[in-house]
């Protein structure tokens, strides 16, 4: 198992609603931020956090990016239910005051 | 090859592609786990710090193999990752804080707010950075 590449998947839960499942690091960031470009900012997005076990500072740029799409728009990106662990590193990093959380 | 945890030991090369990444994240915190290290910082901090030093080798030498060794001290742990490119980094003391809102920008950041100390080195075309995490008794 260990020598696999990480992976990250977004599933759809709701019109605006996606689950992301995996790692978000340098080899899956610009995949995910592809994907949620392809939702479009016309509307809020939730996605759920809960089971992306790593996140680091590649994961952390494409959430940003993703950030700034969105707050281009009126609209807002945010993030529920981040693990312990990845909320550390938006707290570690000051993103916890930018970006949107619950 | 995969690391002998009780060996006190850890040597580990891999190809200079991001889909190594996970697996030297695996590897490092698997052995770290089995050799029951008295560490301070929490193993998911060292192999955060792992997978920035990681990445920045991939990306400052891309295609080129990088390499993770232990060096293991009775009052620390040193985790020095080093890669066979040109590439240059910027001693310790000229890493930029973290920087708001930026997009990019914070891994070193990261990796220095995590090692007690962060030490870098460069000689024939090969770069390493050595961070090293406190055991405990040793504060």
């Amino acid at each position: 198992m260990t020598n696999q590449a990480s992976r990250i998947t977004l599933e759809t839960t709701g019109a605006r609603d996606l689950r992301a499942v995996g790692v978000l690091d340098s080899h899956t960031a610009d995949e995910f931020e592809s994907w949620i470009r392809t939702f479009g900012t016309d509307e809020d997005l939730v996605v759920d956090f809960t089971e992306v076990s790593f996140v680091d500072s590649s994961g952390l740029s494409a959430l940003v990016t993703a950030h700034k799409c969105f707050e281009s728009t009126t609209n807002k990106l945010t993030l529920r239910g981040t693990s312990d662990s990845v909320m550390r590193l938006f707290e570690l990093t000051g993103l916890v005051e930018h970006l949107h959380l619950t | 090859m995969r690391p002998r945890p009780t060996s006190g030991y850890y040597d580990m090369t891999y190809a200079g592609d991001t889909a190594t990444i996970n697996p030297a994240r695996l590897d490092l915190a698997g052995w770290i786990r089995a050799s029951e290290f008295d560490l301070l910082a929490p193993v998911d901090d060292i192999v955060l710090v792992l997978s920035e030093l990681v990445s920045n080798a991939i990306e400052a030498s891309p295609g080129h193999s990088y390499r993770v060794r232990c060096r293991i001290e009775l009052d620390r742990l040193g985790i020095t990752v080093t890669n066979s490119g040109d590439a240059e980094l910027p001693a310790p003391t000229e890493w930029k804080p973290f920087n708001g809102f930026a997009p990019r920008g914070r891994g070193l950041a990261i990796v220095a707010a995590l090692a007690d100390s962060v030490e870098t080195s460069a000689s024939s075309g090969a770069t390493t950075v050595l961070a090293w995490f406190a055991r405990t008794g040793s504060e």
